[in-house]
């Protein structure tokens, strides 16, 4: 499910429906739907072009070219020198879009290793001890749900992230406010997938091989991360795929709302959003490029996550 | 019956607990409702001493907990720290226009993903198919805020310039003497929410329908020699709106909270703007009322959607 | 797949939906339609009349059953009001509301003059309302003059206005001058002696409707005789009283505003019926409405909105620029654990010491040089030159005309930074000892997150950067940047280097509690305003001697000395003065205004032509 600003959209399927689940499909069979869904491979590709895109960018375009600052030319179009023209304090757009971009997929990669790592844990604790660390778990994890999702992230910006200054990681700058942004996002993104995982494990935990392993003696850890977490992998796979563009969408509505990174640190959510005040003095391209990026990144990685759920979990594609 | 109803009502009422003092901790220690005092000629720092004290601002926070909730258990949930009207009123305020703008915006996305789901289920990978799961995907991968600022720009500002009836861009939404003002400061906003919403319901829809489709009883139907359409509308379409109606069903709930987005950007004087506008300035009577507002409808409406579940369902039980 | 029909098909669609969305719904709205023919202006109530025969046009009028009438404006505001009344207020469009229904004895106008409004004329020793030692201010108001419902506003309503001030069950945002009043005398309905304590230089800014305070304009006695708590008071939250041209007919929450022209006003009656002031969030939302003639008044755009409102001129949109006397500034955290002793008594401690290079006045010369202030002004901001300022007090008065702001100099910057023993090390820093301890000009500066402060944060970065000055941008949301010191704001605990927002000295140009020893945050005195840190005597001297006269010229001999002493000790970077930046339509009349008196100082003046 997307996070989207909206919060009413969400779906809060309850566990039942999705009870009865079949263990993973072999690899082949997963392959071959995949390959039925174009769209699917269509943002694949998409994808795989634009982590080159950045990488490419990166080794070409020195970052200290991309931080300088130029008011006598700023604000200019597009030319041969200046690709996507330059921002409001003349920095060349097509630079910053490359470093903005590495900001944007780092905080949507590491948001969603924490939602991940969040919703495993939390899910799979829940379902496998049951009892009162399910029902506290649970509860935990209904609170959170029954937020606003954009409110709770607010809430939680504005608590965490107020003041943060600057990091220094490997000779690079960085505004402390991306490990804020990855932070929130992460935290308010979690419980579906705990949902799901929980509900996953309740059902594998029934079956006959997990009881049997447990009976030759196989302490709780190994039964848990041997059995449980690599057979609920498939619509974990699914959830992260997901997962990572609506951190990406999150990102620009952060921005957006101005709880996001902070400058002197890009992203394409804050450029597209210290776009908008120049978008009237005829600046487009300060505001065309960040959020094609953006729109082409979050549509690819839709697709891709769509035909994954087709591919790797036909019957409990319910969880958009 | 009963006693899981008791309990799950004691459940709802556990969560609410955690999630007021959740929100309040989040909430009072983010943002300073002292800061608009800040740097003001005219405000000696004596002036500010007395503003904090008549907020209870120098009260211990587990105090100003306390003393919060104990109001809002009597009913009461305060008062506005700049406003000063009771946090109550200024709720009742928004709720009703809230609820038009999310409602008629719920029902048309309804609507299209009925329609946009059935299509894409029928004709499932062909050219029809992935027109529309492009198009809702391109809607879906949009913030909202590009689709709204692109539309007042198209069917306001340029309409406009073009000479064509033009659509209002915000704010003065309610005239009683022109019913239809209403409706036409409707128009932008809903159109926003549906562009970037349909896609959650229609995708489901298409899958969940995609699903039934593939079970023996629908072969069975077909076999029976019942047509095309009447498999399609008899049996399959009613077992996979179940579990859709039952997803619309806890997002309702959601409705209360607004917009907050749009109706920062459409000037709707609904929830989410209300939230948001005293959020900024730390006005945590205002914030925690919303969101106590908001969470206690979505926890009591899960309770009442699982109930009506096993009604419909019998094949659920209560456990 | 067929490429074409792809394409075809999703024109096909997205026209669908545009029609779809516009068919039907959609009508023209009607322009405000002219001819408010069934008025009959200013022939009622005539101020001329004898007292005895002096009746209001309409007793017992209501606004809001009021008719609202054909002809008038609409506003755009980008934040409700929290409060209508002025008093219970901080809001800067709560103050713009307060001055188009309420009244005081003055206001400002648009040459930043106090003007006589309900009163006949402005004190003055000249003419004997201001007693020689000072103390004893006299206001004389017209006669049969009335608030909406056709009571008349007398001096009773001062007197009460300062004793529900000072009433401690009510809590109006500030009683700092109220609380300098000793008695208020009403030998007569038309006269009021204001009595106050100790010398109160400052007592324009008390019941006169104007800029930047909260203690201006009357509150109607019988309204509000025998109420407490009057902060939540229905009759100060949404006043069905008023005293100037317009009264509030409805405020629905969230949305719209309308006011209607007030019969039983005592001046010439409003030119418009109404004034409508819709909520709109978002500026782009905002500039949209403009366009498309939906307001006709957008009332807060940035500086850097100018380019924007000349490119739309083409469109019938006209815009003004007003000079204010806010002023964007860059300081120093000037704070010592130390203080100064001042008389035997040591005071301005802050609970940290600031960055120790900054007590020297060369380091902050240096800094000061070292940014290109000039270009980012008018690069940037589109304001006039005249914005580039070199003290506190500009577009006023009070302003010292014999200074010229330090220029940009970065050769002159880095051999000041030389001589003072900082000297460039490898990785292009500035470095040296400082009271015997290492330092290194590796800087942060803290401001908001607002759109002009990053970009000209950048700017700054990249200018000091080129003298050997790193430095690290924080932008930080205004509800923490302006915390208190309980909450663990870095200004007030002294935890910043340098730090950037717009604040004004001004009506009144004392800057006790922003300046001056006693006001430095610290332990004991967590709410002190002095987010400088400065503590000097020499300053604590001026300000008390500009408070020791209640005569402007002698006053503003020594604000001219402080200007000139913190000036050379360039004891804080003034950066620009700010500006009020008005778009409105090209069929609205749109009386002078000023920065000090706001849009609205003269509300019955706007009006609307075809």
């Amino acid at each position: 499910m997307a996070a989207t600003d909206e919060s009413t959209i969400i779906s809060t399927l309850s566990l039942k429906s999705t009870e009865t689940k079949q263990p993973l499909t072999p690899g082949q069979l997963v392959w071959r739907r995949f390959r039925r869904h174009r769209m699917a491979m269509l943002g694949g590709i998409g994808i795989i072009l634009l982590v080159l895109f950045i990488v490419i960018g990166s080794i070409v375009v020195p970052e200290s070219r991309a931080n300088n600052t130029d008011l006598r030319s700023r604000l200019a179009a597009p030319t041969s020198t200046h690709w996507f023209g330059t921002d409001s304090v003349g920095r060349d757009v097509f630079n910053r879009v490359i470093y903005g971009g590495q900001i944007s997929l780092f905080i949507g990669i590491f948001a969603v290793v924490l939602e991940v790592t969040l919703g495993t844990l939390i899910g799979g604790f829940a379902a496998y001890y049951g009892g009162w660390v399910d029902a506290i778990l649970m509860r935990f994890t209904e609170a959170m749900l029954a937020i606003p999702s954009l409110f709770l992230l607010i809430v939680l910006a504005k608590f965490i992230g107020q003041n943060v200054g600057q990091v220094t990681i490997l000779g690079r700058t960085f505004s402390g406010s991306i490990g804020i942004v990855i932070l929130v996002i992460g935290v308010t993104s979690w419980m579906f997938l705990a949902r799901i995982v929980r509900a996953n494990v309740l059902s594998l935990k029934e079956l006959d091989y997990i009881s049997a392993s447990k009976a030759l003696g196989a302490n709780n850890r190994h039964v848990f991360f041997s059995h449980l977490v690599p057979n609920t992998l498939g619509p974990i796979i699914v959830a992260a795929t997901l997962g990572l563009a609506s951190a990406i969408l999150t990102e620009a509505y952060v921005s957006f709302l101005g709880l996001g990174v902070q400058s002197p640190t890009s992203t394409w959510g804050n450029m597209m959003q210290s776009a908008q005040s120049f978008l009237e003095q005829g600046a487009w391209w300060m505001w065309v490029f960040p959020s094609f990026f953006i729109i082409f990144t979050i549509l690819c990685i839709n697709l891709l996550g769509d035909g994954l759920r087709d591919a790797l979990d036909p019957r409990s594609s319910k969880h958009l | 019956m009963w006693s899981y109803l008791v309990r799950r009502v004691a459940q709802a009422i556990l969560i609410l607990f955690i999630i007021t003092m959740l929100c309040f901790i989040l909430t009072r220690l983010s943002s300073d409702p002292m800061a608009q005092y800040a740097n003001k000629p005219g405000i000696t720092a004596a002036d500010r001493a007395a503003i904090a004290k008549s907020l209870g601002l120098d009260q211990p926070l587990p105090v100003q907990y306390i003393r919060w909730i104990g109001l809002a258990l009597q009913g009461n949930l305060g008062n506005s720290f700049f406003s000063k009207q009771p946090v109550l009123t200024m709720i009742e305020q928004r709720l009703p226009l809230t609820l038009i703008l999310m409602g008629t915006a719920e029902v048309v996305i309804i609507i299209v993903a009925l329609t946009l789901g059935l299509v894409a289920a029928v004709k499932q990978y062909s050219f029809v198919d992935n027109l529309i799961t492009s198009f809702s995907f391109i809607g879906y991968s949009m913030p909202i805020f590009f689709i709204a600022f692109g539309s007042i720009e198209i069917f306001a500002v340029q309409f406009k310039v073009w000479g064509l009836p033009y659509l209002p861009t915000g704010a003065d939404i309610w005239d009683p003497k022109d019913p239809l003002a209403l409706a036409r400061h409707l128009v932008l906003p809903v159109f926003s929410l549906v562009a970037i919403q349909t896609a959650g319901y229609s995708r489901y829809l298409r899958s969940s329908i995609l699903e039934v489709l593939g079970m023996d009883y629908v072969r069975t139907a077909h076999a029976k020699g019942l047509s095309n359409r009447a498999v399609l509308f008899k049996h399959a379409l009613r077992n996979a709106i179940l579990p859709f109606v039952t997803i619309v069903g806890l997002d309702i709930p959601f409705l209360l909270g607004g917009a907050l987005v749009t109706e920062s950007i459409f000037a709707w004087p609904g929830m989410g703007r209300l939230f948001w506008e005293y959020a900024e300035r730390g006005d945590y009577p205002v914030v925690l009322g919303v969101l106590l507002v908001t969470s206690t409808a979505v926890v009591f409406f899960t309770i009442i959607v699982d109930l009506a579940y096993t009604i419909i369902d019998p094949r659920i039980r209560l456990s | 797949m067929n490429r074409k029909l792809y394409v075809l098909l999703a024109v096909i669609v997205l026209a669908s939906m545009a029609l779809s969305a516009c068919g039907g719904t959609a009508t023209p709205t009607a322009p405000a339609t002219q001819a408010p023919a069934t008025q009959a202006p200013a022939t009622q109530a005539p101020a001329t009349a004898a007292a005895t025969q002096c009746a209001p046009a309409k007793m017992g009028w209501d606004p809001t059953t009021a008719d609202t009438g054909s002809k008038g404006m609409t506003v755009a505001f980008e934040q409700e009001p929290d409060q209508a009344v002025g008093m219970f207020s901080n809001m800067s469009f709560a103050a713009w509301i307060w001055q188009i229904f309420g009244v005081g004895p003055g206001k400002w106008d648009d040459k930043n003059n106090l003007v006589p409004y309900i009163a006949t004329e402005i004190p003055s020793t000249a003419n004997g309302d201001v007693s020689a030692d000072g103390l004893t201010v006299t206001w004389k108001l017209k006669p049969c003059i009335f608030w909406s419902d056709g009571q008349p506003i007398t001096s009773k309503d001062i007197l009460f206005t300062w004793q529900a001030m000072m009433n401690p069950a009510n809590n109006p945002v500030s009683r700092s001058g109220w609380n300098q009043i000793a008695s208020i005398d009403t030998p007569d309905d038309q006269t009021a002696v204001i009595h106050f304590k100790s010398l109160y230089p400052a007592w324009p800014t008390l019941l006169d409707l104007g800029p930047n305070n909260t203690s201006g304009g009357i509150l109607p006695a019988h309204i509000f005789q025998g109420k407490t708590g009057l902060e939540k008071d229905p009759q100060v939250h949404q006043p069905t009283w008023a005293g100037g041209p317009f009264a509030i007919k409805e405020w629905v929450a969230g949305d719209h505003m309308t006011l209607v022209r007030n019969p039983n006003y005592f001046g010439s009656p409003a030119k418009l019926d109404y004034i409508n002031i819709k909520f709109v969030p978002d500026p782009a939302t905002g500039l949209a409405a403009l366009k498309t003639g939906d307001v006709d008044l957008v009332v807060n755009f940035a500086e850097s909105d100018i380019p924007t409102l000349q490119g739309l001129a083409s469109q019938g949109i006209k815009y003004r620029v007003d000079p204010t006397s806010d002023f964007e500034h860059l300081f120093f955290n000037l704070g010592t654990t130390a203080g100064q002793t001042i008389n035997g008594k040591v005071v301005g401690q802050s609970d940290v010491d600031g960055f120790c290079p900054f007590q020297d006045p060369n380091v902050r010369k240096a800094i000061i040089l070292g940014i290109d202030r000039l270009s980012f002004l008018t690069n940037y901001m589109h304001e006039d030159q005249s914005a580039f300022i070199a003290s506190l007090w500009p577009n006023s008065y009070w302003y010292n005309t014999s200074l010229t702001p330090y220029p940009y100099d970065p050769t002159q910057a880095a051999s000041l930074l030389d001589a003072a023993g900082y000297k460039v090390g490898s990785d292009g820093i500035r470095a040296g000892t400082c009271n015997g301890k290492p330092v290194k000009f590796s800087l942060g500066i803290e401001t908001t997150p607002a759109q002009f402060r990053i970009d000209d944060v950048l700017h700054i970065q990249s200018d000091l950067k080129k003298i050997g000055i790193d430095i690290k941008p924080n932008h930080i949301p205004a509800g923490t940047f302006f915390g208190s010191y309980s909450e663990g704001a870095d200004m007030p605990l002294g935890k910043f280097d340098m730090a950037i927002y717009t604040t004004g000295f001004y009506p009144d140009p004392d800057p006790t509690g922003s300046l001056d020893c006693a006001d430095v945050p610290n332990k004991a005195n967590p709410t002190g305003g002095n987010n400088y840190h400065l503590c000097d005597p020499q300053v604590d001297s001026l300000i008390a001697q500009g408070l020791a006269t209640a005569d402007p010229a002698a006053r503003k001999k020594v604000y001219d000395q402080l200007q000139q002493y913190m000036y050379d000790k360039a004891l804080v970077i003034p950066l620009f003065a700010r500006a009020n930046v008005y778009g409105y339509s090209s069929k609205l009349v749109f009386p002078p205004s000023s920065g000090w008196a706001n849009a609205f100082w003269d509300a019955e003046n706007f009006d609307i032509t075809k």
